[in-house]
């Protein structure tokens, strides 16, 4: 599949994050093995999503806080190693691992996005009250459809000048000492899980100490039985 | 006024509850959502124009809700335009108070219950069967166990609260707390320490068998990320310090 329908469903899925459904479909570990498996590269898209979803299951949208974007960052992260992996194949983990980077950094970039959103909400919300008071009744199904189209504008627009520019960097920095990289990022995915490790421990935090403990004696348990 | 709300009336406000985000604003929040998933009901109780732009003007003011439990809301306020239609009595004021109420705890054990245990818990499960299995088809259902574990209680929340919301009405406020969730809370709780405990170990025995630097690096980064998360340091830095931090290692070792 092309960059461009890529994008299309990318969008698609991101508004499950905040905006419809909300079931789940735009987690990392779904939507990037959707994308993967689309472009014809599932393994690649099942990579990035593992790695990409611990980071974020402990960031919690409670309430009214606007928190870091980080299943837009995975999609743009999947897109833009399965669009670049086939130009370097020898050069797989680095391509991932900058990918993944480009998306941690996308997904801020996402919550500034989001919140532009919410800001046109108000517009669309202002709008539906005038027409409401004008006895223009029948504007509620509209308003949502008016949201939903400028939400996935955004993030269409933003998915595809991000992913493009995803494309070009890595181009450009895989071009000298790429075996040094390779080298040198060798730990860098087992980072990765293990921060994502301890993020998702954080959220046991509250709970009383026996549940921790329980949790402790299991990792130990399940090594022995593996080792 | 017609006293119409039936089983398929649930049905619609069900549905349209999948929207109620759709427009969140900093303004005015769910309103908008909320007064969509709300309208068929009002179409059929105030057929005069005045009372409908009432309702319409009452409801897009102002409301905000975890998105699956406001369908608890979306129940008792149903009920109450039923009834204050139904009566040809004015109890606006009732309906304000009601919302300005319910607003706290259905955002405070919605994140909780939701956002806090059911969804790690059932990412858990999925995450760990596709780190797991080798095979790309059983990768794949262990994406549709974590989609069906999360959305069985997702829907049935939903629909259930519309349903007990409807039948309650304003008493629905003494049963929302998270003492009365707590075998969803309990069984969840399990499945997710469960699930993390097997994924830490799986990726403990990997790095013994890949390169046993590995285990250090996996501590190590375990313990930054724990330690800045504890600080409310956002995701980045305890992200970010580890991965340079194994960038380094790469280099000298």
């Amino acid at each position: 599949m092309g960059l461009i329908p890529l994008c299309l469903i990318g969008a698609v899925v991101s508004l499950d994050t905040f905006a419809i459904f909300q079931v789940l479909i735009s987690q990392p570990i779904v939507a990037c093995t959707l994308i993967g498996w689309l472009s014809n590269d599932p393994m690649t898209g099942i990579q990035i999503g593992l790695l990409m979803q611990l980071i974020w299951i402990s960031t919690l949208p409670v309430g009214a806080v606007t928190i870091p974007d980080g299943n837009l960052g995975a999609i743009i992260a999947t897109i833009i190693a399965v669009n670049t992996v086939g130009i370097v194949p020898d050069y797989k983990s680095l391509v991932i691992l900058f990918a993944i980077i480009f998306g941690l950094l996308m997904s801020f970039v996402g919550a500034h996005a989001l919140n532009t959103v919410r800001t046109g909400n108000v517009y669309i919300l202002n709008q539906l009250l005038n027409r409401v008071e004008a006895m223009k009744l029948n504007q509620v199904g509209k308003a949502i459809s008016y949201s939903l189209t400028f939400n996935f504008i955004i993030l269409f627009a933003m998915i595809l000048s991000s992913t493009l520019i995803g494309i070009s960097m890595i181009e450009a920095i895989l071009v000298n000492n790429v075996e040094s990289w390779i080298q040198y990022t060798r730990y860098a995915d087992i980072a990765i899980f293990g921060s994502g490790a301890g993020l998702t421990f954080t959220l046991v935090k509250g709970y009383k100490p026996k549940i921790i403990i329980a949790v402790l004696i299991l990792i130990v348990l399940s090594l022995m039985l593996w080792i | 006024m017609k006293k119409d709300l039936i089983n398929k009336k649930f049905l619609v406000i069900f549905l349209r509850s999948f929207f109620i985000q759709a427009v969140w604003n900093f303004k005015s929040m769910l309103s908008i959502g909320w007064t969509f998933s709300l309208s068929p009901i009002a179409k059929k109780l105030y057929t005069n124009e005045k009372q409908y732009q009432d309702f319409l003007i009452r409801h897009l003011s102002f409301f905000n809700a975890h998105p699956y439990f406001a369908s608890f809301a979306l129940g008792a306020i149903a009920r109450l335009e039923e009834d204050m239609a139904d009566e040809e009595k004015n109890d606006r004021e009732q309906i304000e108070k009601f919302k300005n109420a319910i607003i706290g705890p259905l955002g405070a054990i919605g994140d909780q219950l939701f956002w806090a245990i059911i969804k790690p818990s059932s990412i858990m499960v999925g995450f760990l069967g596709v780190l797991i299995f080798p095979e790309s088809s059983q990768k794949l259902i262990f994406l549709c166990i974590l989609l069906i574990l999360y959305n069985i209680p997702h829907f049935y929340m939903r629909y259930s609260g519309i349903v007990r919301g409807y039948s309650e009405r304003l008493s629905i406020y003494r049963k929302l707390c998270i003492e009365n969730f707590s075998g969803w809370r309990r069984v969840y709780s399990i499945i997710g320490a469960l699930g993390f405990s097997i994924v830490v170990a799986y990726l403990i025995h990997q790095s013994i068998q890949h390169d046993l630097i590995e285990v250090p690096v996996f501590g190590m980064s375990f313990g930054v990320a724990y330690f800045l998360r504890s600080r409310r340091r956002m995701t980045y830095l305890p992200v970010f310090i580890p991965l340079l931090i194994a960038i380094v290692i790469g280099i000298l070792i």
